[in-house]
C-alpha cells in the first residue's frame, strides 16, 4: 500500500515461507525504491479501502492537531475519520459497499475480457503492399480505400470501417447483395448462380440465370437484409421443391444441373455428417456455447507433427457427453485438423473459404464404416431399436431416412440382419467386442448377438448414399 | 434397371468427368490421386527418365558444413568472428541477430574424400559416403526464407505462404496413378531417437493438394495399427462381416440409383468397394513379415521397429515398388541450434543405414533408374556459433544463403559434386542453385516443363515454381 489503497497487493499464497520478510519487493523485482518507510503495520485480518485510507490519514491529523485552521484535504480526513467512529450506519454502509466492489471484482475476472477496436483518433492508418505476398518485402504504402474496379466510395464516407460498411450496403454498390445471395443459393443448391462464389471478377464464371440473381439481390436489399426471409423465398420455391431424380434426357441435356432440371442433390458437409449420425442415433449433445471440445480421434495425429514442447502435443479425448456435441464445436488445431472432418473436405481454416470442394474417396468409406463415431451411433440406434419390438425395421428407416423402407430395402435389411445374427450367435464374443465400441456403455439387459446384428445393419443403412446426401 | 440402362448412366459419367476407358474402377482410384494411366493434358511434355520419387526431407536443417559441405580453412579461425566482408550485412534470425559476437565454428568432424568422384563426405554418414558414386551432391542450394515453416513451405510447395499444392500434388495432378490400389503420394512420418534433438514442428498442410483437387492430397501412411486412418474394422467386426455388409449396402444403393439416378450413387458404390480393397492391400504393404533376413541385414534390424527411419525407408521402397509415383518422409529434429557435436552424430545414425539401404536396395531392384532419391532440409545452418562456442561444443543458427543436398537415381549423374561456397560456407562463388531451379530440375526428369505445367487459379497461372523464370540444372543430369 503506498498511503492510500491505490496499490493494494492482494496475496493468494502463504507468506510464511521461512525466508526474510522484505517490505517493498514483489517475487524477486524491487519496486519500492529510492524512499523510507515509516509506520509498519501488520493487521490480523483483511483491511478494506476504507480501512487503509482511515489508517493513512492518521499521521496527518495528528500533525494537524496544533493548527489554527485545517485545509481541504485535512478537513475531510477528519470527517472520514468521525463518521467511522461514530457513525454505525456509515460503517455499514462501507462493509457492504466493500462487499459489492469485492464481488463486481469476482464477476469480471469470471468473464473474458472483450477487445473492442477503434479508430486511432490522430493518426491515418498505413499499410505496405507486400511484394508477392512476402512478408519480408514491404513496399508501396497504401491508405484506406476500395479497389478501382468497384465502384467508387463517395466522399462523405469516412474512409474507416463505417464508411467501409456504408460503402458495402450502398444502392449504388450492387456486389454487396449480389455475392451474399449467390452465397446463400450455393448453400442449398450445392452451387451458386455464379459458380465460383468466391470470385465476381473477370477470372470468375458468368451467372446461370443473371436475371434472376439481380432479382435476388434486389428483393434481399429491399427486405431490409432480412435473412430468414430470404431462405424461406429459396426452400419454399418450386425450384428448390423439385425432386432430385435425374433421367438419361436430363444428364444428356443438363449434365451439371446448371439449369436447375432437377432438385439439389450433393453430399453433405463434414460437420453435417457428423452431427447427423449423432441426432439420428440420439447421442447428439445439444448444449449450446462453451469451450471448444475433442471428441474421438486417432491415436498419434497430433504428436506426429507437434514440437517436443507445443501445448497441443497430445491429444486427449473428452469425456461423457462432450463426445458428443456438435461437430462446430470440435477443437481445430490447425496443423493436424480433427481427421474424419478432414477427410470429409472441411477446410484447413488458414483461408477464408466461400466455397468447399465436395470429393467422393475410399478414406470417407472408412470414416463412416469404421471410426467409433459412428459405429457407437450405430449401436446406440440399435438399442433404440431392439426397444420397439413392434416394427424395428420401419423404427430405423424412420429414424436414419424420415421414410420407410419399399418392400424390396426390407428384404435386402431383413436378410442381411439374419446374416449378421447367424454369424454373432455363432461368435458372441465377436458380438461383445463390437457393442463395446465408443465411450457410452450398451444396455446390458439387451443381448449382446441381437444387439451387434443389429449395430451392423444401422452401420450399414448409415451409409447408404442417400443418408450421406442431402 | 437393366444392365443397357446401367452401362448408359455409368457411360455419362464417364462423359461427365472426361475420363475413359475405366469405367468403375477408375472413378474410384480418381478418388486416390487421378487415374491410372492418365494426365493432365499433354503431360508429359518429353521423354521421362523418372517415374517415381522418394523425397527424404531432414526437418530442421542439418548443418552442411559439418556434413557435406568440407570447410577445411575454418580450423584456422575458431573463434574469430565472421568477417564483416562474408556476413554483408545479410539478414539474420532473431535467434543470434543480437549477438555481440558471431565467433567461427569450425566442424569438429573429420571429412575423407569418397568414391571417383572424389567428394568429401563427413564421418557422420559413413554408409552414404560408401555410395558417393551414386549421388549428385549440390553444395549450392539456396532458398529465400530463414525460419522452418516458410522454408519447409518453399521448398515444398514453391511458396513461402501456405496454400499452394505440394510437390506430391503437382505430380500426382500433372502425371496420375501408376496402381490399381494405393494412394499416388504417400507420406511418412519417421521418428528420430534422440531426445534432445530439436524438434520442428510440420502440418498437414505440407501435403495438401492447395487449390488443386483434393483427391491429390498426400495420404498419411502412420506405423503402427491403423497405417491408414480408419482402415481397420472395429473390434468384432472382421472382414467377411464387412463384406456381407458392403453386399448388402451396394444392393441398396443400386435401388436407390435406380429410383434417383444420380451418377454419383454409382461413384460412390466403387467407392466402398476400393475402401475394402485398400483393407487388404493396405495390411499386405505393411507387413514386412515376408522380407527376408537379407533386407534387415541391409536396412538394419531397426527397420523392423515401427515409425523408426529404417522402417520408413523400408517403406518407401514397398511403396514404390508397388507403383506409389511420390513418396514424401519427414526426419525431424535436425534443428541444431544448440549442443551440435552432441546431438548431430545420433541424427546421422538414425538415418545413415537406412538411407544407404534404400538406395542400394532400389539398385538392385533395378528400380534406382527411374527413381529419385533425394536427401536433405529446407535451409542451411551459419559457420558461426549461436551462443557459447568452446572446443567441444558449438550451435548453428539458421542460414538461407547456401545450403547442401543429394539427389540419387532418376537420371542425375552419380559421383558428382555441384557448386562451391565461400570458405566459410556463407555465400555461393560458383553455380548457384535456387530451390525453383532444383524443383524445376526434378520436373524435367518426370518430362514437364515447368514453364508449360500450370494452373489456373485466383486469375493467374500458377506453377510449383512460382512466377519467376525457373532453369533446369543440366549439369546435375546424365
Amino acid at each position: 500500500m503506498e498511503g492510500t489503497g491505490d496499490s493494494t497487493t492482494h496475496l493468494t499464497g502463504d507468506i510464511n515461507s521461512g525466508g526474510k520478510l522484505r517490505l517493498g519487493w514483489n517475487g524477486g523485482a524491487r519496486y519500492f525504491a529510492g524512499g523510507k518507510l515509516q509506520n509498519v503495520l501488520v493487521s490480523g485480518h483483511l483491511l478494506g479501502d476504507e480501512d487503509i485510507r482511515i489508517l493513512a490519514d492518521w499521521p496527518m491529523l495528528q500533525a494537524a492537531l496544533d493548527k489554527p485552521t485545517l485545509d481541504e484535504n485535512e478537513r475531510e480526513a477528519l470527517a472520514r475519520q468521525y463518521l467511522n467512529r461514530e457513525v454505525p450506519a456509515f460503517r455499514e454502509a462501507n462493509r457492504k459497499l466493500a462487499g459489492l466492489v469485492a464481488e463486481r471484482q469476482k464477476i469480471r475476472r469470471a468473464g473474458a475480457i472483450t477487445h473492442v477496436m477503434y479508430e486511432k483518433p490522430d493518426t491515418m492508418p498505413v499499410a505496405n503492399i507486400l511484394f508477392r505476398g512476402q512478408y519480408d518485402q514491404p513496399r508501396d504504402q497504401v491508405t484506406p480505400g476500395v479497389p478501382a474496379a468497384l465502384p467508387p466510395m463517395a466522399a462523405s464516407m469516412p474512409r474507416n470501417r463505417l464508411g467501409l460498411a456504408q460503402w458495402l450496403i450502398d444502392p449504388n454498390n450492387p456486389l454487396m447483395s449480389r455475392v451474399t445471395v449467390n452465397r446463400f443459393w450455393q448453400e442449398i443448391f450445392g452451387n451458386g448462380l455464379v459458380r465460383s462464389a468466391g470470385d465476381f471478377g473477370s477470372q470468375g464464371e458468368v451467372p446461370s440465370h443473371a436475371e434472376l440473381l439481380d432479382w435476388m439481390a434486389v428483393e434481399f436489399r429491399e427486405s431490409g437484409w432480412d435473412m430468414k426471409k430470404f431462405y424461406r423465398l429459396l426452400v419454399t420455391s418450386a425450384t428448390y421443391r423439385q425432386a432430385a431424380i435425374t433421367t438419361p434426357v436430363k444428364l444428356k441435356l443438363d449434365p451439371e444441373n446448371r439449369l436447375l432440371s432437377r432438385g439439389a442433390r450433393f453430399r453433405m458437409d463434414a460437420e453435417m455428417i457428423r452431427d447427423y449420425a449423432l441426432a439420428t442415433s440420439g447421442l447428439l449433445n445439444p448444449e449450446i456455447g462453451g469451450p471448444s471440445v475433442k471428441p474421438y480421434q486417432p491415436k498419434g495425429v497430433w504428436e506426429t507433427v507437434a514440437m517436443t514442447q507445443s501445448n497441443t502435443r497430445f491429444y486427449k479425448e473428452d469425456e461423457g457427453n462432450k463426445l458428443y456435441r456438435r461437430s462446430m464445436y470440435t477443437f481445430w488445431k490447425r496443423s493436424a485438423p480433427p481427421a474424419s472432418m478432414d477427410i470429409f473436405n472441411a477446410p484447413s481454416r488458414e483461408n477464408c473459404t466461400v466455397r468447399r470442394e465436395r470429393t467422393n474417396t475410399p478414406l470417407q468409406a472408412l470414416v463412416t464404416m469404421n471410426d467409433p463415431q459412428y459405429v457407437e451411433a450405430a449401436r446406440r440406434l440399435a438399442e433404440r431399436l431392439l426397444r420397439e419390438p413392434a416394427a424395428p425395421v420401419d423404427f430405423l428407416a424412420r429414424q436414419i431416412l424420415g421414410r420407410t423402407f419399399d418392400l424390396r430395402e426390407k428384404q435386402i435389411v431383413q436378410r442381411a440382419y439374419a446374416d449378421y445374427l447367424a454369424h454373432y450367435r455363432a461368435s458372441p464374443a465377436e458380438a461383445r467386442k463390437l457393442v463395446a465400441t465408443g465411450a457410452s456403455v450398451p444396455d446390458a439387459k439387451l443381448p449382446a448377438p441381437e444387439l451387434a446384428a443389429w449395430t451392423m445393419v444401422a452401420n450399414q443403412v448409415l451409409n447408404l448414399d442417400e443418408v450421406l446426401n442431402k | 434397371m437393366n444392365p443397357h440402362d446401367e452401362a448408359v448412366h455409368v457411360e455419362t459419367r464417364r462423359q461427365l468427368l472426361g475420363r475413359s476407358a475405366y469405367g468403375i474402377g477408375a472413378l474410384a482410384l480418381n478418388a486416390l490421386g487421378a487415374t491410372a494411366g492418365n494426365s493432365a493434358s499433354g503431360l508429359p511434355h518429353f521423354a521421362p527418365k523418372a517415374k517415381r520419387i522418394i523425397y527424404l526431407h531432414m526437418v530442421g536443417a542439418p548443418p552442411q558444413m559439418d556434413l557435406l559441405d568440407y570447410k577445411p580453412k575454418m580450423a584456422e579461425w575458431f573463434d574469430k568472428d565472421l568477417p564483416e566482408s562474408i556476413r554483408q550485412g545479410q539478414r539474420l534470425t532473431t535467434m543470434t541477430s543480437g549477438q555481440a559476437r558471431f565467433p567461427i565454428a569450425p566442424s569438429v568432424f573429420k571429412f575423407a574424400q569418397h568414391g571417383k568422384g572424389g567428394a568429401w563426405m563427413s564421418e557422420l554418414i559413413p554408409n552414404m559416403a560408401k555410395m558417393a558414386d551414386d549421388l549428385s551432391i549440390i553444395r549450392t542450394m539456396n532458398t529465400e526464407a530463414i525460419n522452418h515453416e516458410p522454408a519447409i513451405t518453399f521448398i515444398q510447395t514453391g511458396n513461402q505462404i501456405p496454400g499452394k499444392p505440394c510437390f506430391g500434388s503437382w505430380l500426382s495432378y500433372g502425371l496420375g496413378s501408376m496402381n490399381q490400389d494405393l494412394p499416388t503420394f504417400v507420406v511418412l512420418n519417421a521418428m528420430h531417437t534422440n531426445p534432445k534433438a530439436n524438434v520442428q514442428a510440420i502440418s498437414a498442410r505440407l501435403w495438401s493438394s492447395g487449390f488443386l483437387s483434393a483427391q491429390y492430397a498426400g495420404v498419411a501412411l502412420r506405423s503402427g495399427a491403423d497405417p491408414v486412418l480408419y482402415i481397420n474394422n472395429p473390434d468384432g467386426v472382421d472382414s467377411k462381416v464387412r463384406r456381407r455388409m458392403l453386399n448388402a449396402l451396394s444392393e441398396m444403393n443400386q435401388l436407390q440409383h435406380e429410383k434417383v439416378g444420380d451418377p454419383e450413387t454409382v461413384a460412390r458404390i466403387a467407392q466402398y468397394e476400393m475402401a475394402f480393397r485398400m483393407q487388404s492391400s493396405v495390411p499386405e504393404l505393411t507387413d514386412l513379415s515376408k522380407e527376408p533376413a537379407s533386407t534387415f541385414a541391409l536396412y538394419g534390424e531397426e527397420a523392423r521397429k515401427g515409425g523408426s527411419f529404417a522402417n520408413s525407408a523400408l517403406m518407401a521402397r514397398r511403396l514404390v515398388e508397388r507403383g506409389v509415383r511420390f513418396v514424401q518422409l519427414y526426419m525431424r529434429g535436425w534443428d541444431v541450434h544448440g549442443e551440435l557435436p552432441q546431438v548431430l552424430p545420433s541424427q546421422c545414425k538414425d538415418v545413415d543405414q537406412g538411407t544407404y539401404a534404400l538406395v542400394q536396395d532400389l539398385k538392385q531392384r533395378g528400380l534406382l533408374d527411374d527413381t529419385i532419391v533425394i536427401w536433405g532440409g529446407e535451409f542451411g545452418r551459419t559457420i558461426y556459433s549461436q551462443g557459447k562456442l568452446t572446443s567441444t561444443t558449438y550451435g548453428r543458427d539458421h542460414h538461407p544463403r547456401a545450403f547442401s543436398l543429394w539427389v540419387a537415381g532418376g537420371g542425375f549423374k552419380g559421383g558428382y559434386v555441384h557448386g562451391e561456397t565461400d570458405e566459410f560456407s556463407y555465400n555461393i562463388v560458383r553455380d548457384p542453385v535456387h530451390v525453383r531451379d532444383f524443383q524445376a530440375t526434378i520436373l524435367n526428369q518426370f518430362g514437364i516443363d515447368t514453364a508449360r505445367f500450370g494452373y489456373k487459379h485466383q486469375g493467374l497461372d500458377q506453377r510449383l515454381t512460382g512466377v519467376e523464370k525457373a532453369h533446369v540444372i543440366k549439369d546435375l543430369l546424365v
